[in-house]
């Protein structure tokens, strides 16, 4: 299905919609641009309909989660939601009263000029389908800062962006002419091209691949926003044993975010040649590490399993990636966690 | 004559009992073989410590070290070179990434008793002709997905006057048909020929709530079945129990849960499991089912809920002898069912959900629930 002008349409009408969408983005950016105060209504009164529990049943049916409970989750996103934290969202990545005009005012009597932030245009997104919201959020982003978003939803999608985005359109009429959702599959290349053509910007989520696949859809002047992997490590020098806090800290860190982050820690280096330090550093820090495990214990089932499968494979997937034969490692293992003690290659 | 090729002539498929050390000898064999060609395995079983020659009883076969499904789906694990390999096939593959199991012929050739005798105790191959209904894919070159050629396969069992598939090839695109199924299904009731459906579960369960909802009741053609596999994943969604479905057989197609067959199975443990009068998955004589607890990994008795590992020497090909499944499930005592089979039967009750994923996208969804993290 497509979603466009606040209309759902059927997949087959892709191309004539295409067609005519240059014209009719063309004549919602003459029109009366979209404030981030509108936007942030509609998105606050999602969350407080969300939060009533309207949409529980769709989206349980849309597998959301199968085996928690879907509401917790839902009221749990929807602080995200808010208008507060919206606003104060708005306020840190880009400033106070970022949309408000500002004169300059330069020294020595040279003239000055206003400034004001205009809106990129039009932006494309290709978000990843693994993470339920994530290509309603994307546009989410696009609509608070005025833009026109057209949204190639991810070929695993199931349903739930359609639904959110629809919904936005209800509560807030004015965003209708500001969303367009295709469910283009991703080897439709033509159509690919023709919406990344339209956008002044492609929002890409994806690693390495995917981002080098965008760039060659993208014509030079388009700009490429990018939310790539990262990762994030830990680094110990000098006397890491006469700092427990730290220590605490880092395994609190390490359970806390279950190192699903791009900001998670992902490995710690040790600053020693040494492979028997690095051996009494795990012996040390695994009660660290045992005690958060324990402070958020994994009771439910299926999440346990989950974890210790996930252990298992990463151990077989370390013998598989041949560092088996170079140099010492060493397996260190607690209840629900563990750690992997290996040379800097 | 191979042990593994002796275990899958075995008469009765549901022997378990007098086929332990036939089937001890057979795993032997194919991990001796694993172990000798596959250097990935033998990593595996080195770092763990095993060797084939440790399997001296059966009960050794429970700390023959196991193999997550999702390792094949990062890595090519063959244990013979392409050339070798008559047929590869994939897991269904939600979320991008799906299994790549290869089979050599004398793989498939294992299959090809096991099917005949497992099918033929549900009376399913008969000479009468069918109408076939599949909900599932309509097979494609491409398409290597393993419940396509099993659903294809099933229907192979009788002459077929002719198959509906309700995922239709749309210029290149599988798009679902249910209008065109439900025409049929009216079509083919006035048939005097056997109907049959074969499918994803929630596919059929889908269509046959259409035609209640339309209220479209029929009486099939006597000796018209249900066959369902593909999974009750997306029944755990839906939270469709079985009797529900078998119940709205009844209404809309007038067939008894008796004409109702399911089968289960997973292109890392390609052995067909098929329920027994009473739904229950008894184990075949080619498969052992191993319930590991979910912190310790450690074998559970009979009864308990854990991970799902499955244990077939059928494969030589890919080194899927041991393999754990992200199933959740319990195996019974064979004699509580009341069918008459003694082999323990297997529930699945759930899916762990492996994400394969942990990445920055992936902890955007654990913001959404732990939404105290962003500060
Ligand atoms: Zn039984």
């Amino acid at each position: 299905m497509i979603l466009a002008n606040g209309t759902i349409y059927p997949s087959s009408e892709q191309s004539t919609l295409l067609d005519g969408l240059e014209t009719s983005v063309n004549a919602t950016r003459m029109g009366e641009p979209l404030s981030v105060d509108t936007v942030i209504g509609a998105i606050d009164t999602l969350g407080r309909r969300m939060a009533a529990g309207e949409f529980d049943d769709i989206l349980r049916q849309c597998g959301v989660e199968s085996l928690s409970s879907v509401g917790e989750k839902v009221r749990g996103s929807v602080r995200l939601l808010s208008r507060e934290y919206l606003e104060y969202k708005v306020a840190t990545e880009l400033g106070r009263d970022f949309f408000l005009p500002r004169d300059t005012r330069p020294m020595l009597g040279l003239s000055g000029v206003r400034t004001v932030p205009l809106p990129l245009g039009t932006l494309f997104h290709i978000s990843a389908g693994n993470v339920d919201f994530l290509p309603a959020y994307t546009v989410v982003e696009g609509l608070l800062t005025g833009n026109v978003n057209l949204l190639k939803l991810p070929q695993a999608d199931n349903g739930m962006t359609l639904l959110a985005l629809r919904t936005l359109v209800e509560i807030e009429p004015r965003l209708a002419d500001f969303i367009y959702v295709f469910d283009t599959p991703s080897d439709d290349i033509a159509a690919m091209k023709k919406m990344a053509e339209l956008a002044d910007g492609i929002v890409v989520w994806g690693g390495d691949a995917a981002i080098r696949a965008v760039r060659k859809l993208a014509a030079p002047g388009t700009k490429l926003i990018e939310w790539g992997h990262r990762l994030s490590f830990a680094y110990l020098s000098g006397n890491w044993r006469g700092q427990p806090e730290a220590l605490t800290a880092l395994a609190d860190h390490l359970i806390r975010t279950e190192q699903l982050l791009c900001s998670s820690c992902q490995t710690i280096y040790l600053d020693t040649d040494s492979m028997e330090e690095i051996y009494d550093f795990c012996r040390t820090f695994l009660p660290y590490l045992q005690a958060a495990r324990d402070d958020r214990p994994v009771t439910e089932i299926g999440a346990a399993a989950r974890l210790t499968l996930k252990d298992y494979n990463d151990e077989l997937e370390r013998i598989l990636s041949g560092d088996s034969s170079v140099g010492e490692r060493r397996t260190f293992r607690g209840r629900h966690c563990a750690l992997f003690a290996r040379e800097d290659s | 004559m191979s042990h593994t090729s002796k275990l899958f002539h075995w008469k009765n498929p549901y022997d378990t009992e007098r086929t332990k050390a036939l089937f001890l000898a057979a795993v032997r064999e194919n991990c001796a073989f694993a172990y000798a060609r596959n250097a990935s395995y033998r990593a595996i079983l080195d770092a763990k410590g095993f060797s084939p020659d440790d399997l001296r009883e059966y009960e050794d076969i429970a700390r023959l070290p196991f193999l997550p499904t999702l390792l094949f789906k990062h890595h090519e694990l063959y244990s013979v070179p392409p050339r070798r390999m008559l047929l590869k096939a994939t897991s269904s593959g939600t979320g991008g990434r799906f299994s790549r199991i290869g089979f050599t012929c004398g793989d498939l050739m294992n299959g090809v008793p096991m099917v005949w005798k497992v099918v033929r105790r549900r009376g399913l191959f008969s000479p009468v002709p069918c109408h076939y209904v599949v909900f599932g894919y309509r097979p494609r070159r491409d398409n290597h997905t393993a419940v396509t050629k099993t659903a294809f396969g099933a229907t192979l069992f009788t002459p077929s006057l002719g198959r509906t598939y309700a995922l239709e090839d749309r210029n290149g695109q599988y798009v679902p048909d249910f209008e065109g199924v439900a025409a049929a299904i009216q079509k083919y009731a006035k048939s005097r020929f056997p109907l049959r459906f074969m499918g994803f579960p929630s596919y059929t369960y889908f269509a046959m709530k259409l035609l209640d909802e339309r209220g479209i009741h029929l009486t099939l053609p006597r000796h018209s079945k249900i066959m369902i596999g593909g999974g009750w994943k997306q029944f755990y969604r839906e939270a469709v129990d079985k009797e529900e479905f078998y119940a709205l057989a009844q209404k809309v197609f007038a067939i008894d849960d008796s004409d109702i067959v399911e089968f289960y199975g997973a292109v890392e443990h390609p052995i067909l499991y098929c329920d027994c009068p009473h739904h229950h998955f008894h184990v075949p004589v080619y498969s052992r089912v191993i319930i590991r607890d979910v912190n310790t990994l450690e074998p559970l008795p009979n009864g308990q809920v854990g991970l799902v590992n499955l244990i077939s020497p059928m494969v030589r090909a890919t080194p899927v002898l041991s393999v754990m499944t992200d199933d959740l499930g319990v195996l019974h005592d064979g004699g509580t069912c009341g069918c008459g089979l003694t082999s323990p039967y297997l529930e699945i009750i759930g899916r762990v959900g492996l994400k394969d994923i942990q990445t920055c996208a992936a902890g955007a969804a654990e913001l959404l629930s732990h939404s105290e993290m962003l500060s």
